[in-house]
């Protein structure tokens, strides 16, 4: 045998050849793996977003984003006498005036923001069905809780049920006057509604007495026609 | 100096002899069943396989056992043409050579055996049958209704030989044997028996079940393909052993050496 030196050879190469397949399975493993954990640390980002999200949508977003205008804002409505009330009446289309809204219960801005709510509006802003709305109208009228009421006031507002908006703003009002994003509902809805000189009536009176910007952003723009 | 694996190497030189005989369970029963077949009043035996699955051997030891008991000719070479043929067949029957620039005569060949019916009773090992033309196996055919003479016929099993064996033996033959490629087992007790009957028990010893198995795979149970496949083995253990001993493993065969030897064959490529 005198070719064994290319055999050896051959063999080496054989030998190499051989690995290959499970030189791919291990990397495919790797890459699997590496997918895998990127997917989960991706779904773990997602939902600190989702979760991040929900806050913006709380009334609180305001606090959030400008913290400045909410210790002002704060301070200021700390100061005000309690029993004072939009005096203007307000047609709320239910038979009641703003002037009507009992403050004994009223809460102050920071105890209405419990975190456990941020959970379940994520869990109810996924369930839209009528069925769940029916659900929170049920919790609320059990718990009162001003979560529920402006979140129904939010929803009703984005699919134009404005009347439903309006009256859900109402009651988010009526248990915490000092909800900004409830009297913003409510002005747009009365929009929603053609009640555009309504709405600006009350968001003057809002002004007037918190000086909120957001309130100022929307009354101009309802001036302005740009919301309908 | 001389190699322990030369004496080893010189087991596996495929051959048909008799001394080389190894007796498996599968092979047995294919003997028994051979043997059982030519006691029947059968005309045409046929002897079915791939190439390499002991046909030759199995019709050698057939031969060789009844020799003596028996009329038996065996047909090891195909003849190159019908007229050789028929001279050899003349011989049997007549134990006479035909006389020069003479040729048999067929319808008179065929009158003869039909006179020896009852006389005498002869058995032809016609191996490698697949070199017959379709006009010879018909003649075969024709002497063999004769009932004085009872062929024994080894096929090589291929797809168009399969067709041969179809069309020229499918309504005529009485009895198939087939042979097959040996099990794993059967394989690793062939190479095993092999070795001890030269005494080379320590090289017996290092061929491991794992080595087996990997002869198994590239030989596929094949007794010719095995038997290429150890020659090379051994041929590739002689040479480390003569110029290279540090890469060899006395106690058990590297594995390498069998990859070596499957690359030589052309079983695996680099």
């Amino acid at each position: 045998m005198h070719n064994i030196k290319a055999l050896e050879e051959d063999w080496k190469r054989y030998s190499r050849k051989k690995k290959i397949p499970w030189i791919i399975l291990l990397l495919l493993i790797t890459v699997v793996l590496a997918l895998i954990l990127a997917r989960n640390s991706g779904m773990l980002k997602l939902q600190n977003i989702s979760m991040k999200n929900q806050v913006t949508v709380t009334p609180f977003t305001l606090q959030q984003s400008q913290p400045a205008f909410r210790d002002k804002a704060l301070t200021k409505l700390e100061e005000q006498d309690r029993e004072e009330t939009v005096d203007a009446p307000m047609d709320t289309g239910f038979g009641e005036s703003i002037n009507e809204i009992d403050t004994q219960e009223h809460t102050t801005l920071v105890s209405s923001k419990p975190l456990r709510k941020k959970l379940h509006i994520e869990v109810i802003e996924t369930a839209s069905s009528p069925e769940a709305f029916r659900e929170i109208e049920k919790r609320f009228r059990l718990g009162h809780d001003t979560d529920d009421s402006l979140f129904l006031a939010r929803v009703y507002y984005s699919k134009g049920n404005y009347k439903k908006a309006e009256y859900w703003a109402l009651q988010t009002n009526k248990i915490n006057e000092n909800i900004e994003e409830s009297w913003l509902i409510f002005a747009k809805a009365k929009v929603g509604q053609g009640e555009k000189n309504e709405a600006i009536r009350i968001l003057n009176r809002y002004i007037k007495k918190t000086n909120s910007i957001e309130a100022k952003v929307l009354l101009e723009k309802i001036k302005k026609g740009m919301i309908r | 100096m001389k190699s322990r694996y030369e004496a080893a190497k010189k087991v596996f030189i495929d051959s048909v002899d008799i001394d080389d005989y190894i007796e498996l369970d599968s092979s047995l029963a294919a003997y028994q069943q051979l043997e059982h077949s030519i006691d029947k009043p059968l005309k045409m035996i046929l002897l079915f396989g791939r190439p390499g699955t002991g046909k030759s051997i199995l019709l050698n030891r057939l031969y060789n056992k009844l020799k003596h008991k028996r009329e038996i000719h065996y047909f090891d070479t195909p003849a190159i043409n019908e007229k050789e043929f028929f001279q050899k067949f003349f011989k049997v029957l007549t134990k006479k050579s035909l006389p020069q620039n003479t040729e048999v005569n067929f319808s008179a060949l065929v009158n003869y055996c039909k006179d020896l019916r009852g006389e005498r009773e002869i058995i032809i090992l016609l191996d490698e049958a697949q070199m017959y033309g379709s006009e010879m196996m018909e003649k075969i055919r024709l002497i063999s209704d004769s009932r004085a003479v009872k062929f024994i016929v080894s096929l090589h099993k291929t797809d168009n030989e399969d067709l041969v064996a179809k069309e020229h033996f499918q309504s005529r033959i009485w009895e198939v044997i087939e042979l097959q490629n040996v099990t794993l087992p059967e394989q690793a007790t062939y190479i095993h028996k092999k070795l001890l009957k030269k005494n080379l028990f320590e090289t017996a010893n290092s061929i491991k079940e794992r080595h087996m198995k990997l002869i198994h795979k590239f030989t596929r149970g094949n007794y010719r393909e095995c038997n290429k496949m150890m020659f090379a083995i051994f041929e590739i253990c002689e040479y480390y052993d003569r110029h290279e001993p540090s890469k060899i493993n006395y106690q058990q065969l590297p594995k390498r050496i069998i990859e070596m030897a499957a690359l030589k064959l052309g079983y695996i490529n680099a």
